[in-house]
């Protein structure tokens, strides 16, 4: 009776504990596939996350929602112009409906080094979490 | 390869050069960045030496720009309007007062005093300048100028407005380097091992500043040799591939299959594609707006459409595949042999099956277009509509191409499916009927089609359309039975109506996608996000206010605020806030703010305010927005310390309302641009009704009840559709989770006529491509009689649209001008009234009230809601702006001009075109006199918003379309009435042609009764009396040629006749008197007889040969100009005549006998109803053989064997001798002509002549 008492618990704290649990984790994953993806300049680490619509401001004048193929290949041709040596998150925030990061992107510009502050969003659509904006100021 | 290099030819030599030089660059690498490594401390020195000269050679050019510009103008008038704009000159007296000035103002008297002749760096609120100061004599009177050239700005902000030109933007950019400027020469030198620097030092030995730059780093340097090996060896292999190819070209081009033609092709290139992806060309070498993804891109092939530019090769050749395929196809169907009769092909279901299977694939394709172009719509920034130009920007008319050949791919796919099903159809049934049926039930299948998907791509008018114009292209290129370059061009014009339709169609559905966007952000913000970034923004001031400005004092710092906020969070997403410092005792030292009823520049308690950034939350006591802010105590240095305090607005409304000047705007180019803004609204509503609104438009409370009352989906989302103000809307509506708060978005739903107005912004960009390819195409395949093309009905069209188009332009261009003029009144007018507003309202209240001048205007700003500065001489008093000029974004000195203006030429009021930045707006400056000071007062267009009527790019989008439109139909009608006037003259000049060929059969109808029935009548009349003359002269030369025969024939004969009587004479004497010799006689006379007889007969054969045709005048000529020059002679009749020529065929033979013979086929082809004939012209085997084939009624079966019979005739009016007389001819030259084949569709003659 103890035993079943005590698997009835561990079921229920499950099922209260484990959601948000698992929105953490899943955020968590993303922000370093993301932070992984920016160090490296690579737009495919996390380019599976980009929702129908994202909205991208980058330091080279481009603003705006764009559709997932659209914000593939600009942050791709972004980050051929300018090549990231190192990124990291400095803040994450992850309750609320939007959980978001910002972190230092540094890059090489033509043979220039400088950096960026890097501002991510995200959102819950349909169960999955998608990246809703990615601003690189 | 092998064979290349094997035939050692250059080209072979080359080849392998190439690829010595290519597998080198591999071993080549290594061993240069080994010696980069090795040596990058001499490499570096050099570097840092070249790059330090550079720079000195560059600050050198503007001190001499400077030095020029007052050297030589040593005339004051002449100086002040010296031709370069950006050079600002100041005129100081002998005791140090500014006399006078062009552009800005910039030093002040007590700065000058310290100033010795040579270059040096100066400043106001603005910007940084290298100033040049000298002494000029200018009539008798010693003047110190100072010219100014800005260097540097001291403020920066993201937008499509600003433009960085700074001196150590453009130098970092040259020398690869970050380039820093120290405008203080009295600080010492920061050097170390990562970073150069070094004084310069004017013409004169003076220092004037401090360079410093990174030293490069090796890292970066091999990256860069690298790259530029990598871009090496891409060329170096496109070139050897592209040599590969080339030598393999006869693998193609000798291929006699055009099956196997066709497959080769496509592999090439397949190849060539890949090829080009692989070796990233041309992307890599072109970095422009043509390889932005922002303007298009795709994940669709793996990448091979993935930029405009490469969208648009891979679109090239794909077109040139689909085109060639089916001319290929199609020309195949046309050549085969028609079944004589129609019975012989046989019902077969397969057949049939295939029909429409191949509907199918017809509406497959359509639905591939569909796709393609919404991606070109959503998958772009380019709105091709909105953002509409006169001359379209390189990425729009790229795409535009694009767009062109997909649907021309598209359509040359549907004709020939319709095309090969109609064939099958005539040739089956043969009534007219059975297509026309085949036709709706197409429609009926593309009808199902449609009902039965979820999503149809497009609209079932664009459906209908695209089936009826791949219908008549089709049935053209049946009736015509050829491919003629027409029907090219009628398929580009169908591809274009109906990819732009589709553009159009998803350009509306990206506008509700970007109302339901426009609504979802409202949900999306979170205030969390805002407050976040105030802590990141102050958190930013902390880190970076003392590494950026070191030990140096700041002076100012309303422009670190501005700075400060332009790069922060804050600005780029568009959020009302404000930057202030504060000192150690609370009191307001400097700042900027964008909150616009923010005029709180008070002290602040200190209490509690530690380093520790608080971020707090309340409700604006202005609005019912929240109010987010943050303070933080700054450590400058262990001694000096601020205060920073940043407030910012969570409001919904700004999320569309951009809440900043339009020159600080940051421009979206994503889905949200493709609505307008002008037609957008969106309504806030709250507890049944509406809270705040966005537009032009007002909407009621049935309005507010009918959008609330929709019908909602699972999500809360609803469309509504709402007729108001007798205009109709589409909503998108979105409620929150307890469903009393409502956010709608909508616009104006464009009507049938603004549609059209859209369709035809883009038809006319494709309508004019086309026309540059078909005119160019058609120059290029006549490019050896290029004369001839000018034809009188050409010329008579460009006439009519010489004559019709200029006028046009001249009223165009004049309308143009009055609505610039009438909006430049009208803006006057504006600006002017509220200027005159603001005086009186100043005026009034200094008469009635004690306030001061601050208060005064801030209650006139509020009262009136007018923006507006007031200046006094030339420094600004007053703006309802401050924050702008404060912080150096705006200037706060006067323009000369028009301080020279109104104070000098004693103007009351003037309107000025100036610039912040590449963002022009519009000032009017009056002058009032005020409570006895005489003040300058501008209102501008920057701050206030004035609407015209029509703007001047709507002006421009108007009279482009309108006209555009008007130009089509003028080109149409010109055709047509040119067509129409150069009728009977063509009819005139073929039958004076005819005429000239010896055919005196020609007659001209003309029915109207005008001068040319006259000519006609004449020409007519003139044939028939030649045809008469010539009858008659024939009757005349043949009775004169028998008259003289009789007369040779008499005297030949009477000749031999003189002997064979006196032989006969002398028999019959020698008979009567028994002469002995009797028998020796009888022998010589009838020897004599003989020869006599064997000379008549001589006589009648030689007579015989005479009365023979004329002998045949038998030269070598080319066979293809007989045949052009017989087809010419018809050229302006109904008949269609095709002839497929070979390049040269050179016979023996008589040019009229066999110029006869075609004219006679022809003529022959008209007579038996053909409206179509088709030449064809080749060569085997040393034998020339000619296919004359009409569409006529044929010959019937009975009389083919008898048709080369001599005097047989169809016709009533016929000899029977045409035929008969070319198949003689023909056999004389070793030729022959047959009926090749012949059924109730058409007769084909086959004609064989021995090639010389």
């Amino acid at each position: 009776m103890q035993k079943l008492l005590i698997l009835i618990l561990i079921v229920v704290f499950q099922s209260v504990a484990l959601p948000q649990d698992r929105k953490i984790n899943e955020v968590q994953k993303i922000f370093i596939k993301i932070e992984d993806g920016l160090n490296n300049g690579n737009t495919d680490k996390f380019s599976n996350y980009f929702g129908d619509k994202t909205y991208l401001s980058l330091s080279n004048s481009v603003t705006g929602y764009y559709s997932q193929n659209q914000a593939f290949y600009i942050l791709k041709d972004f980050f051929s112009v300018n090549k990231p040596i190192g990124f990291r998150i400095n803040n994450q925030v992850i309750e609320g409906n939007s959980p978001f990061a910002s972190g230092t992107l540094k890059y090489v510009t033509k043979g220039n080094r400088t950096s960026s502050s890097v501002f991510i969003s995200l959102k819950q659509i349909n169960s999955d979490w998608v990246i809703t904006q990615i601003t690189i100021n | 390869m092998r064979r290349i290099i094997k035939s050692q030819n250059k080209k072979g030599y080359f080849l392998f050069a190439l690829i010595s030089i290519l597998v080198l660059s591999f071993f080549f690498e290594s061993p240069i960045n080994k010696y980069v490594k090795s040596n990058w401390n001499e490499i570096l020195k050099s570097k840092i030496i070249s790059i330090e000269e550079d720079i000195r050679k560059e600050v050198s050019k503007t001190e001499s720009k400077l030095i020029d510009v007052i050297n030589e103008n040593r005339n004051l008038d002449l100086l002040l309007s010296h031709s370069n704009s950006l050079i600002s000159i100041e005129v100081y007296d002998s005791n140090n007062k500014l006399v006078r000035w062009s552009n800005q103002n910039i030093h002040n008297d007590s700065l000058l005093t310290k100033l010795n002749h040579g270059l040096f760096v100066s400043s106001d609120e603005r910007f940084f300048y290298f100033s040049y100061s000298d002494s000029l004599i200018y009539k008798d009177n010693l003047y110190r100028i100072i010219a100014s050239l800005p260097i540097e700005k001291k403020y920066q902000f993201k937008g499509i407005y600003y433009e960085n030109n700074n001196l150590s933007e453009i130098l970092s950019k040259k020398e690869g380097v970050k380039v820093s400027i120290n405008f203080s020469t009295n600080e010492s030198l920061k050097t170390d091992g990562r970073v150069h620097a070094f004084i310069y030092y004017d013409t004169n030995k003076n220092a004037v500043c401090a360079f410093s730059f990174e030293k490069p780093f090796l890292d970066i340097e091999l990256e860069y040799v690298s790259s530029i090996i990598e871009s090496i060896r891409i060329i170096i292999t496109f070139i050897i591939l592209f040599f590969v190819f080339y030598g393999y070209k006869n693998l193609y081009l000798g291929e006699s299959s055009e099956t196997k033609k066709i497959f080769y092709l496509f592999v090439i290139l397949l190849l060539l594609r890949i090829l080009l992806f692989v070796l990233e060309i041309p992307a890599i070498f072109i970095k422009s707006s043509i390889s932005d993804p922002v303007n298009f891109s795709s994940k669709f092939g793996y990448g091979l459409v993935s930029t405009p530019l490469e969208l648009f090769l891979t679109l090239v050749l794909f077109t040139f595949f689909i085109y060639r395929t089916f001319r290929y196809l199609t020309g195949n169907l046309l050549a085969t042999t028609v079944c004589v009769n129609k019975s012989e092909i046989n019902f077969n279901y397969l057949k049939l099956s295939a029909i429409i299977i191949g509907s199918l694939f017809v509406l497959f394709s359509l639905r591939g277009l569909g796709a393609s172009v919404k991606s070109i719509i959503f998958d772009s920034s380019i709105r091709y509509f909105k953002d509409f130009s006169l001359v379209p920007n390189l990425p729009q008319l790229l795409m535009l191409i694009n767009l062109l050949m997909l649907g021309y791919s598209v359509f040359c796919f549907s004709t020939y499916i319709i095309f090969a099903s109609i064939r099958y159809i005539k040739q089956r049934w043969g009534s007219k009927y059975f297509t026309f049926g085949y036709f709706l039930v197409f429609q009926l299948i593309g009808w199902l089609y449609d009902y039965f998907q979820k999503d149809p791509q497009g609209t079932s008018f664009i459906r209908f359309l695209f089936i009826s114009l791949s219908f008549l292209i089709a049935l053209f290129i049946f009736n015509k039975k050829e491919l003629i370059k027409t029907a090219y061009l009628y398929i580009g014009f169908s591809a274009s109506i109906i990819s732009v339709s589709l553009l159009g169609y998803y350009n509306s559905l990206l506008e509700k996608e970007s109302l339901k966007l426009t609504v979802q952000q409202f949900f999306d913000k979170d205030e969390s996000i805002t407050e976040f970034f105030v802590f990141k923004t102050i958190q930013d001031i902390k880190t970076n206010l003392f590494e950026n400005n070191g030990n140096s004092e700041i002076k100012n710092y309303s422009p670190l605020a501005f700075n400060f906020w332009s790069k922060s969070f804050l600005y780029s997403e568009s959020i009302p806030s404000s930057i202030d410092f504060y000192d150690s005792t609370g009191s307001y030292i400097g700042g900027f703010s964008t909150i616009p009823e923010s005029n709180d520049t008070n002290s602040i308690f200190t209490n509690n305010i530690n380093e520790e950034i608080k971020i707090s939350r309340e409700i604006s006591p202005f609005t019912n927005n929240k109010l987010i802010s943050g303070i933080s105590e700054v450590k400058l240095n262990s001694i000096k310390k601020i205060l920073v305090k940043i407030e910012a607005y969570y409001q919904l409304s700004n999320l569309i309302n951009n809440p900043f000047p339009d020159f600080l705007k940051i421009t979206q180019t994503g889905i949200l641009s493709a609505a307008d803004s002008k037609r957008l609204h969106v309504l806030e509503i709250g507890e049944g009704s509406l809270v705040s609104s966005i537009g032009d438009d007002i909407f009621g409370e049935n309005d507010i009840v009918e959008l609330t009352n929709s019908s909602f989906n699972s999500f809360n989302e609803a469309w509504a559709e709402l007729n108001t103000n007798s205009k109709d809307f589409v909503f998108f509506i979105q409620k929150d989770k307890y469903h009393d708060h409502f956010i709608a978005a909508g616009m104006e739903i464009r009507d049938i006529s603004l549609q059209l107005f859209d369709f035809f912004k883009v038809f006319l960009v494709h309508a004019l491509l086309l026309s540059l390819i078909f005119i160019f195409t058609a120059l290029i395949l006549n490019r050896k009689k290029i004369s001839q093309l000018f034809t009188f009905k050409i010329n008579l069209t460009i006439s009519f649209l010489i004559i019709s188009i200029i006028p046009l332009l001249i009223m165009a261009i004049y309308f143009r001008n009055v609505t610039e003029e009438k909006n430049r009144e009208l803006v006057i007018y504006k600006l002017g009234k509220r200027a005159d507003q603001v005086f009186k309202y100043l005026d009034n209240y200094y008469n009635s009230s004690s306030a001061n001048f601050a208060i005064i205007n801030a209650k006139a700003k509020a009262d009136l809601g007018v923006n507006y500065n007031i200046y006094e001489e030339s420094k600004l008093l007053y703006s309802s702006n401050p924050n702008y000029y404060q912080s150096g974004v705006l200037s706060s000195n006067l323009n000369s001009t028009i301080y020279y203006e109104l104070i000098g030429n004693r103007k009351n009021e003037i309107l000025v075109n100036n610039e912040i930045e590449n963002y022009k707006y519009q000032s009017y400056f009056v002058r009032y006199n005020l409570q006895g000071k005489e003040l300058i007062f501008e209102v501008n267009d920057l701050f206030n918003t004035i609407t015209v009527p029509y703007s001047d790019i709507e002006m421009d989008i108007f009279l482009f379309s309108s006209y555009s439109l008007a130009v089509i139909l003028i080109i149409i009608i010109s055709t047509l009435l040119a067509k129409q006037l150069s009728k009977p003259i063509n009819k005139l000049v073929s039958a004076t042609k005819g005429l000239a060929a010896g055919d005196f059969s020609v007659h001209v109808d003309h029915d109207r009764n005008d001068e040319l029935k006259d000519l006609i009548n004449g020409f007519n009349q003139m044939v028939k009396d030649l045809q008469d003359s010539q009858i008659k002269l024939s009757q005349l030369e043949r009775e004169t040629a028998w008259k003289e025969m009789a007369r040779q024939v008499a005297h030949e004969i009477k000749n031999p006749l003189t002997p064979m009587k006196l032989s006969v004479q002398q028999l019959v004497a020698s008979y009567e008197e028994k002469s002995p010799k009797f028998d020796s006689i009888f022998s010589k006379v009838t020897s004599i007889l003989l020869n006599q007889i064997e000379i008549l007969k001589n006589i009648a054969s030689e007579f015989s040969n005479f009365a023979r045709m004329p002998l045949y005048q038998i030269e070598e000529i080319e066979l293809t100009d007989i045949i052009r020059n017989a087809i010419d002679l018809f050229a302006e009749s109904k008949l269609s005549i095709s002839f497929n020529e070979s390049k040269s065929v050179l016979i023996k033979g008589d040019k009229q006998q066999l110029t006869r013979i075609f004219v006679n086929l022809i003529r022959n082809s008209i007579e038996s109803g053909a409206t179509n004939i088709t030449i064809n012209e080749s060569i085997i085997n040393n034998i020339v053989e000619i296919l004359v084939k009409d569409n006529g009624k044929g010959i019937d079966e009975m009389i083919v064997p008898k048709i080369f019979d001599e005097n047989f005739s169809t016709k009533s009016s016929g000899m029977g001798l045409g035929l008969y007389m070319a198949k003689n001819y023909l056999i004389y030259l070793k030729g022959n002509i047959i009926i090749e084949e012949t059924s109730i569709t058409g007769t084909t003659f086959k004609i064989t002549i021995p090639v010389n």
